[in-house]
This record gives structure tokens, sequence and C-alpha cells, in this order.
């Protein structure tokens, strides 16, 4: 059942796939390359910002393939009104979890995506003795963060299915609303910011989100 | 377990409005059962709730043995379902489509699969989303047929396909019937079609089913009569009478039920003549019983 | 043979099949020992209810038309020459009654219908 839910999945959502993953692969050699031809970068201090440019792309390139394999892969059942998933002979958590399962197992690739290019990078970077790359561990991270961002919005599209694109809007707006109101409103930025810093910090899988997202490190 | 659906006292809202409203139904093990109703009577509506697609409002059903929908998988996992309309995925191929739903049911034929993709003349490499009606409407029956199913659940398995389709699909369908012996629920306005083949028949008509009997009983029971002569009195009858209606001349329309032929006697201890006893086809008795049926319902309002 | 089975005639379905076979026997059509399509290949083929022939094959097996074999199939029974005349006559009755039924109902008297059966067979003789 979970080869065919795999094949179905891949079929299905293999172009967003093969599009996050090259750009997974080629964002650490490019951004390197620019810094290395074009700024000039040699110093070590410059090239752990490098790494570090790296490694916020990384990251969000492996939520927004999350989300995106999300998003898209409920489309194939809502198209028919879900009477085929629901026709099938197992319990609706059975169902949810091959599909969340499938998915998992595919985003797999952006990360590869994110650790042979982030690989390539380092070795073509020629660092200095002082300076370490942590392409597994970057590439580890994107993969967990894919997860995080793909349960979310799996979650929202089951649960709230037609209704998803309202509650989104929504979601974002209030984001929007929270981070302006916490520049403009001075006496809220404090709550604010603290709010947000719960979110990441506290105890909970947004926590993958926080601290140093770098190639290059000491 | 002798019925292989067995619904009581079945109720579904949507929105405000009941769509089935106290519903009764008995399905025979082995039999082939026809779901005749008008457009908007629920019968799709009943399908989904049989199946555990959709949440009773009240009532309870049993499908082969399980309570649905609580152990829906478990009937699911012995039935063979064709929708209304296809609901596979279309990228996939022909073959990927079987090879997909395949790893869902233990009971999956794929020599049976093989040779009914064959007799359907379906090719592999075509993708589901490029097929016409009616090579759709082969393959669906082809899925459900091929997962070796006791119940069959069909909701109008040919609606707008050719004659030629037709045919092979329900050629199909009554070849593994013979083979297996198993029970079919189809829900057809075909009624042409339904006559045919079903030996039961179950009418439904927002969202009660006015009618449940074996297909010979439906329509040897039911007859018109051309009457001249009537009398105008509502004498006691040995026939149930569900019409009259003014007919040719002095001539009177008479639609009846529980019918006998021993009974033609009966109009000669009257002043009335007996000048032709109509055969009803099933078309016709369905729609006498749905007018009946509506008539005793407004009657009793 | 089993062509225009009529779904909406009065005559229910598996009379109608069984009507058939025995006015293949008598006609010489079916011999003795002659297999009977199966079951499933007459359901299928005609896209009826099997159980429906099943019963057409029952009442034949019970006025000794065929025989079922289990296993093999359907055949036709050993039949006599007289058997095949009197199935023939059998039918010509049964022809017969549903003409006077129907004549009667329309108050059409004996005297009438011998007269119209005579024009009618003179009719066709020639």
């Amino acid at each position: 059942m979970l080869a065919q839910t795999l094949y179905l999945q891949w079929k299905w959502n293999r172009d967003f796939l093969a599009f996050f993953t090259v750009v997974a692969f080629v964002a650490p050699l490019i951004i390197l390359w620019i810094a290395l031809t074009h700024v000039g970068v040699s110093s070590p201090r410059e090239l752990v910002m490098v790494g570090g440019i790296i490694g916020v792309t990384a990251g969000v390139v492996a939520v927004l393939a999350g989300l995106t394999v999300a998003w898209h892969g409920y489309g194939i059942d809502e198209r028919a009104g879900h009477t085929y998933a629901l026709s099938l002979p197992m319990t609706r958590l059975r169902a949810l979890g091959l599909r969340a399962g499938a998915a998992a197992l595919l985003l797999a690739l952006p990360a590869m995506g994110i650790w042979i290019g982030s690989m390539l990078a380092a070795a073509k970077a020629n660092l200095p003795p002082t300076l370490e790359s942590y392409a597994g561990s970057l590439a580890l991270r994107g993969l967990l963060a894919s997860w995080l961002a793909h349960a979310c919005m799996f979650g929202l599209r089951y649960a709230a299915g037609r209704r998803a694109k309202a509650v989104l809007a929504a979601l974002i707006i209030l984001g929007g609303t929270l981070a302006f109101l916490s520049v403009a409103a001075p006496a809220l930025h404090d709550p604010i910011v603290r709010l947000g810093r719960f979110l990441i910090d506290g105890p909970g899988p947004f926590g993958i989100l926080a601290g140093r997202w770098t190639l290059i490190d000491v | 377990m002798s019925h292989a659906i067995a619904i009581d006292a079945l109720s579904y809202r949507a929105g405000q409005h009941f769509a089935i409203r106290d519903l009764n139904m008995r399905v025979p093990n082995g039999a082939i059962y026809g779901f005749l109703g008008p457009n908007g009577s629920g019968k799709t509506t009943t399908i989904r709730l049989l199946l555990g697609m959709l949440p009773p409002a009240d009532g309870s059903i049993t499908v082969l043995g399980h309570d649905v929908p609580s152990h829906a998988h478990q009937a699911l996992a012995r039935i063979g379902y064709v929708p209304e309309r296809l609901h596979l995925y279309p990228m996939l191929t022909v073959s990927e489509t079987m090879r997909y739903h395949a790893a869902f049911y233990a009971h999956w034929d794929v020599a049976e699969a093989e040779r009914l993709r064959r007799a359907f003349e379906l090719r592999e490499e075509q993708r589901v989303g490029r097929l016409s009606k009616g090579e759709a409407g082969k393959l669906m029956m082809l899925l459900a047929l091929a997962v070796r199913p006791e119940l069959l659940v069909l909701d109008e398995p040919t609606d707008g396909l050719d004659p030629v389709v037709r045919r092979d699909v329900l050629t199909a369908l009554l070849e593994y019937v013979s083979a297996r012996g198993a029970t079919v629920l189809i829900s057809s306005h075909l009624v042409h079609e339904q006559e045919r083949v079903c030996d039961w028949i179950g009418v439904l008509d927002g969202g009660r089913l006015v009618a449940e009997m074996p297909m010979h009983a439906f329509r040897s029971g039911i007859k018109r009569l051309r009457i001249v002569g009537a009398p105008v009195s509502s004498a006691p009858t040995p026939f149930g009478i569900l019409a009259r209606r003014p007919g040719a001349g002095r001539e009177e329309e008479w639609v009846v039920r529980d019918w006998r032929d021993d009974m033609a006697s009966w109009f000669r201890s009257t002043d009335a003549a007996l000048r032709e006893i109509v055969d009803l086809d099933l078309e016709e008795t369905f729609v006498e019983t749905l007018r009946a049926a509506r008539d005793a319902s407004g009657r009793a309002a | 043979m089993f062509d225009h089975i009529d779904p909406r005639s009065p005559t229910p379905i598996y009379a109608q099949i069984a009507a058939r076979v025995r006015i293949a026997v008598a006609a010489g059509d079916l011999n003795s020992g002659d297999p009977l399509p199966s079951v499933r290949a007459l359901a299928g083929s005609l896209r009826v209810n099997p159980a429906t022939v099943v019963q057409a094959y029952r009442e034949l097996e019970r006025d000794g038309v065929v025989e079922m074999r289990q296993g093999s199939g359907t055949f036709v029974g050993t039949l006599s020459s007289d058997a095949r005349t009197q199935t023939r006559e059998h039918e010509a009755r049964r022809l017969v009654r549903e003409l006077l039924e129907q004549a009667a109902r329309l108050s059409i008297c004996p005297g009438e219908l011998r007269r119209a059966i005579d024009t009618e067979l003179g009719a066709s003789r020639s």
C-alpha cells in the first residue's frame, strides 16, 4: 500500500519535487560562486556570513517544498470529492497516515539536494582550518523543517478542506498585522516579540526553525 | 447473515432538510436488487451512506454483517463499488490504476483483471484522464469485479454509455454473478435494463422507500384495467385500487394492485364489463407506484 | 434461438427461455445429447439474471426435456418422436388458449373467430 501511495504521490508531485530538488542543489553553489568571484569574499568572517546566507536559503527552500507538496498533494482527491479514497477498505487514520508518510519520504529528495549541493560548495570554498562545513546537519535540519511545514499545511488542508484557503488567508493577515503592529506600536512590540519567541523557543516542533541556519561555521 | 444489506430507520440530513427519512431497506443475499427512483430521491446519498462515506443522523446500517460506518473498512474489503462519476486518478495509466487498486484488496485476482482488460479492449498505457466515457465505465467495472467481491454496489453503472459498451459491461457483471453468486445493488433510472436483470426492486421517493419486493410480484401484481359501466360506489374489491381515471367514451381506466388472474370473474358479479387487462411494464408500474405513494402521503398530510 | 427475449412481455423471462428450448427441440434444431449454453454464458449473453436461466433450465428438467449434469452442464434429454409431437401439440394449444382469451375480451364469438382463422390460413397457403 505504501509503495503504491508513494508512486501515486510521486507521479502527482514530481514536477514540484524536481524543481525544489534542483534549486536546493544549485543554490549553495551559485551563492558561493557569486560571493567568491563577484564580491571577492576571502576572510573567514566573510565566509561564515556566506555560509549563513546559504543556510537560510536552504531553510526557505525546504519549508516551501513542504508547504507546496502538502497543498498540491491534497488536490488529487479534492477533484473527485474524495470518493475514491473513502471507498478503499482502510480506516481514515490509515489513509491519512499513508498520505503523510509517502510525502515525508518524498521530501527527502530536496533535502538530498541541499546535502550534495552544500557539500560541493563547501569543497569549492577551500575553507581555512578554523572553519568547518556542516552540510549533513544543514540537510537534516532542512528535512525536519520540510516535514514540519508539510505537517502544518497537511493538517490545515485535511481539516478545513475547501475552506483551507480562507483559513490560510486569515492566518497570513493575522501574522502580517502582528508584525506590522510590533513595529508601528511600540507599546505592543515586547508582548508580540515574546509571543513569537514562545512559539519558537518554547517546547515544540517549531524550534527547528529557530537558531542559526548556516553551512559554514567555526 | 441472511441479508447482504440491512438498513433500519435511517435518517440523513443535508443542511436543514432531511434527504433521507426513516428508511428501511433489506437486500437479500444473492439478490440482484434494483434501486429505482426519480432524480433527487436520494439514491446516491443512500449508497454513500451504506458505504460509510457519510455519517447518518439516525438509524442503523449493517453491510455484510458489519456495522457501518464504524466498521465500514471491513465491509469495503468485500465490496466492489462503481460510482456515478469517474473518481479515479487522472494522471495514472490504466495499468498503474489496476496496480494501485490491487494493493488495497487481499482478494484481487490478477489473471481475471488482465482477462477483463483485454476483453474490454483497454490499453495499458492509456491515461485515465484521457479515457472516453465508455472506457472509463469499463475500467470502473473491471476494478469492481477484479477484487472478487461478495457485494457489488453500482451507481448508474451504464448511464451515458453507448449500447455496445453497455452490453459488454452487463455481460461481464452477470457472468461474475453467475460464477460467484454475489449480491448486487444497482441504482439506475434505465428501467428497461433493471427489468431484465433484477429479481428484487426497491422504489425510493423523497428519501423514503415506497415499495420493496421481488420483481415478479412488483410487475405482475399491478395491472391497468379497461372497464365499461364501472360501479360508482366504492364497493369492496378483491384487489387494491391505486387509481381510477376516465377513459375513452364510457370507459374508465383502473390501476389496480394485488391482481390475480381469477379476479376477472369478480366483474361478472357486477354490472361492469372488463374489456381489457393491460400488463404494465416496469416503467409504467414504477410511475403508477410513485403516483399512488404521493397521493397517499398527500391525503395523509 | 434466444434472440428477442422480451422482458416487457407478460410471460416471465424464464418461461420465454424454456419455451424457446421446447420449440427448438420440437422442430429438431436441438437433438438428444446436445448441450445447452451454460447458465453463466446465457445470463451474460442475454443480459438477464442468472437465477432466471437456472429457473428455466430447472423447469425444463422437471418436464423431462433436459438433464442438468453436475459439473458438465445442461444437455437435451433423450426424446422420442412421440414426445416431440406432444410438445408441438402442447405449444399449439397454448397459442389457441391465448387467442381465445383475447377474443373473449373483445366480444368476438367463436364463429367469427373460426371464419377469421380459415381466411388467414387460406391466405397464407396461397
